[in-house]
């Protein structure tokens, strides 16, 4: 007999992890709640595999303690932890078939063969796999196989889901499905989800929270609107959705607080930022492209400039123009209709963002 | 092939049907020399011995070789190519050099006595530490073990991370793990290792002559003696074609099984 598990949060305190010399995770502290979808975003590299790899216990921390539902789980080996990993090369047992992976954690947990025989079944029709228990993983496509990781990692009703890159071999069509099935199944179970990837749609796509992580640290954590909206470093402003990230220098601070930039000393206007600058302070200023107007309706906006358009690059839906202002490079998105209408490359327009469209970050080089 | 190993075995087959009277080839058909060696007690018992020594020779290699290749293959990643090649530079000696080695160490007056007399722990040199089944079994785990370790590790190698550890998040101890995952998955190795070892251990001769001191004739031992002491070329051929026989048959059966066991 088995009782549904209750979701667990998560929380990392502190946690450094080294390999040699290199600090593959750095001092990195977050909380997930229990129920929770969140995924650890970044380049590889990045530290986020390493992490999930402490939680599922694979690794251990040299610095930090970890906790499950409040209680430290760094001392549990991973066969006796309440989490279940997908890995990202799915890792299913070759020489068993697919009802015997199944299977498999429910056996260690001694659980009587026809109530394992029964979860089986509910588990197939879960992944949308009914009739191929028989199978053996050689004899799957890689998205049933990829279903298949999933099933055997929930049938054990864990506390706590760890996704390594799951998707990661599927084709983009067979990725987009497999994300709303995760979803799906998410809402279903309504159990926590920690998922790494290093691809922003998808994290934007699946997540309550995202906790971007660069160089073996969390650069910042929250839902992606507010990352997108308000990102704290100009890693993230970045790594989440496109940006043009200009070197500025703050000019004045307070009510109208200002800034300049490019090589014509140019004035822009900002809202109040996140965190405090003083004056003289280099910055980056982020603006992202579709927040940038162009043509006469770009007059009406707080911060506006003359652009020569360089580039005029028609992308399906939108068009991107590239372009200069006061000699510093600039790039925004607009509607095909109002490209049309004005630019040819080499031609001067007006364009403007306002200042609450502007974000200031410390300056990272 | 065809000339250096095709035309002999053809020439050693005619010959096993021949006989022999006073010394003399008689070039007749008969399966006498067949009948012989599964009917006269000392051939039979001979190729019985010898089926012992090579089963418990290759089961003890086995044995010893699988946490070898497992260390060398998971635990020291770093040194992998290092531990390897101490594997292998045995090869590099001649197979009697070595055999005399173990001579030296294990005599009345060897390093291993030697050794423990200079610690006061034994009076007399241990005589039974040659010439006996155990220098025999010492000598053949010795020379078999790196036959047993590179199978099984080339199967441990490609055992990929992930499935050991899949095994353990799903709340397989570290023994379910090995006896879930590893071992079936490292049958294919641990086969080939068994049938290469036993195969070398049926046709042993040198290490049982020199370590074991001939005590009790083993089936190649008895082989030699057809040759060299009664002249009886038909007979020894006859014996050497049941041996090749059931090694060749035993290294096919092994390949089909392992075909039917690649795994990834």
């Amino acid at each position: 007999m088995s009782q549904e598990r209750q979701p667990a949060g998560v929380s990392l305190i502190d946690v450094t992890r080294r390999f040699g010399d290199v600090e593959a995770v750095k001092n990195v502290s977050f909380d997930i709640e229990a129920g929770e979808f969140v995924s650890l975003l970044g380049p590889s590299g990045c530290g986020k595999t390493t992490t999930l790899r402490m939680i599922a216990g694979f690794e251990y921390p040299d610095e930090g303690d970890i906790t499950l539902d409040g209680k430290s789980i760094v001392a549990t080996p991973p066969y006796r932890r309440d989490t279940s990993m997908v890995f990202q090369d799915y890792a299913l047992f070759p020489h068993r078939s697919v009802a015997q992976n199944l299977a498999f954690g429910l056996r260690m947990r001694k659980i009587p063969k026809d109530e394992i025989r029964a979860k089986i079944e509910t588990m197939l029709e879960l992944v949308e796999l009914p009739g191929l228990g028989d199978r053996k993983p050689d004899q799957l496509s890689g998205g049933q196989q990829q279903r298949v990781a999933l099933g055997r990692a929930l049938i054990v009703d864990p506390a706590v889901l760890l996704l390594d890159e799951p998707l990661g071999a599927l084709d983009l069509q067979l990725r987009k499905q497999m994300q709303l099935e995760l979803k799906r199944i998410h809402r279903e179970i309504g159990i926590t989800f920690i998922y790494v990837t290093h691809d922003q749609e998808e994290a934007i796509t699946m997540s309550d929270r995202i906790a971007v992580m660069n160089q073996g640290s969390v650069e910042q954590i929250g839902p992606a609107t507010e990352i997108y909206a308000r990102p704290e470093t100009a890693f993230v402003a970045e790594f989440i959705g496109d940006a043009n990230v200009l070197l500025a220098t703050v000019v004045a601070v307070g009510e109208k607080p200002t800034v300049t930039f490019a090589a014509d000393t140019l004035t822009m206007e900002v809202a109040r930022p996140a965190r405090t600058f003083s004056e003289r302070d280099v910055v980056s200023a982020v603006v992202r492209p579709e927040n940038v107007s162009i043509g006469p309706d770009a007059d009406s906006f707080d911060n506006v400039y003359d652009m020569e358009v360089s580039e005029v690059i028609f992308a399906g839906s939108y068009v991107r123009i590239h372009g200069l202002i006061g000699g510093s490079p600039l790039w925004l998105t607009t509607t095909v209709s109002d490209a049309s209408r004005s630019n040819q490359v080499g031609s001067r327009v007006r364009v403007g963002w306002d200042a609450g469209d502007v974000v200031l970050v410390e300056w990272k080089s | 092939m065809l000339v250096f190993f095709l035309i002999p075995v053809l020439i050693l087959t005619v010959y096993s049907f021949w006989s022999v009277e006073n010394f003399q080839v008689q070039r007749d058909f008969s399966f006498d020399n067949y009948t012989a060696i599964f009917t006269k007690p000392l051939l039979y018992k001979a190729f019985l011995l010898s089926l012992r020594v090579a089963f418990f020779s290759s089961f003890g290699a086995v044995l010893l070789a699988f946490p070898f290749a497992y260390f060398i293959a998971k635990k020291v990643v770093k040194y992998q190519s290092l531990a390897l090649l101490a594997v292998i530079v045995p090869f590099w000696t001649s197979f009697i050099l070595r055999a005399y080695a173990w001579r030296i160490l294990l005599g009345p007056n060897g390093v291993i006595n030697q050794g423990l007399e200079a610690a006061g722990l034994i009076e007399e040199p241990i005589g039974a530490l040659l010439y006996s089944p155990t220098a025999t079994g010492i000598g053949l785990l010795y020379v078999y073990l790196p036959l047993a370790i590179l199978p099984i590790y080339s199967v441990l190698e490609r055992l990929p991370d992930s499935l050991t550890e899949a095994a353990a998040d799903l709340g397989a101890s570290p023994f379910q793990v090995f006896r879930e995952v590893v071992l079936p998955l490292s049958m294919p190795g641990v086969l080939v290792a068994g049938v290469f070892t036993f195969v070398f251990g049926i046709g042993e001769y040198v290490i049982p002559a020199l370590l074991g001191g001939g005590k009790q004739l083993l089936y190649a031992e008895a082989i030699v003696l057809r040759i060299n002491a009664q002249q009886d070329w038909p007979a020894a051929a006859a014996m050497a074609i049941v041996l090749m026989v059931l090694t060749f048959g035993m290294v096919a059966l092994l390949g089909r099984r392992v075909r039917k066991m690649e795994l990834f």
